[in-house]
């Protein structure tokens, strides 16, 4: 009698332990389900935190472009060193540059937009550097190529250009040959560079 | 005991086989929502709204590239004014 009372103990623990590899079983395929949304939140957090970044990125070109320099060659210069400084190489995991921008770094694109007229009372604001990238958001982890969103964006940031000094000893030549030719001997263009 | 043994084998087989009833029924499901273009439409506030927010500072702002200008306030054309509200403060 006491025999068959430890044995049926024995078997009742037996099937608790097979209710708790039940339940783990439950547990695991909806933790996968919890870690998938949980992950395509964090990354899509991510993203829009890397976004933010690279809008500070390309508004910091586009004040480096905008400041004058010896050339506008110089100005371009300064301005792609900067833009490589920042993003250039950086959160591979997070963003894929978009390889059709004409840039030196991979994804920007320094110099005039679409806008851009000579006319500095029309559209001389439309210069200034432009970073496209894709983002992938999955929302699977075990998501395959094209499954997911692609996020295409691109972050602009235009600003008027400072006549570089080149550009400008080319205006004060221009403006001293038409006094010479108008005849005008008491007015002198000087150079004056700010310092 | 061979009998209780049994038993709980038959509740493991029918655990698999409801298993696979759900995973089918879910599988189903989430090719319904593809087919059916639900996800496509949950993707666009990220895809079209966030893109273009990002890119001019307004959802519907359009640059020449995306058939603008629209709504570009830098724009030398007029029909680009826009107005930038605040929403109301409630006290």
């Amino acid at each position: 009698m006491l025999c068959l009372k430890v044995e049926q103990k024995s078997e009742v623990r037996k099937q608790k332990k097979n209710r708790a590899g039940q339940a783990l079983m439950e547990f695991v395929l909806g933790l996968m389900i919890v870690i998938s949304f949980f992950f395509f939140f964090l990354k899509m957090s991510a993203t829009f935190v890397v976004g933010n970044f690279i809008h500070y990125a390309t508004f910091m070109s586009a004040r480096a472009y905008m400041s004058s320099a010896k050339t506008q060659g110089d100005q371009q210069t300064n301005a792609e060193k900067v833009l490589q400084q920042m993003v250039g190489g950086r959160w591979k995991a997070l963003i894929k540059p978009d390889s059709a921008a004409a840039g030196s770094v991979p994804g920007g694109f320094i110099g005039a937009g679409s806008y851009a007229q000579d006319d500095p009372s029309l559209d001389n604001w439309n210069q200034g550097a432009t970073f496209a990238y894709t983002s992938k958001l999955s929302i699977y982890p075990w998501s395959k190529e094209g499954q997911g969103i692609d996020l295409k964006l691109t972050s602009e940031s235009w600003m008027p250009r400072e006549q570089s000094e080149g550009e400008t000893k080319d205006t004060m030549s221009k403006i001293t040959a038409q006094l010479a030719q108008a005849g005008v001997s008491n007015v002198q263009v000087e150079w004056d560079n700010g310092y | 005991m061979d009998k209780i043994r049994q038993v709980s084998g038959q509740a493991i087989t029918e655990y698999i086989l409801l298993l696979a009833i759900l995973v089918s029924i879910f599988t189903t499901f989430v090719g319904g929502l593809v087919n059916s273009g639900a996800i496509d439409s949950l993707k666009k506030p990220l895809e079209k709204d966030f893109k273009y927010t990002y890119q001019y500072g307004h959802p519907e702002a359009r640059g020449q590239n995306d058939g603008g200008p629209k709504f570009i306030p830098q724009h030398h054309d007029p029909q680009n004014f826009r107005i930038f509200i605040n929403p109301p403060i409630n006290q």
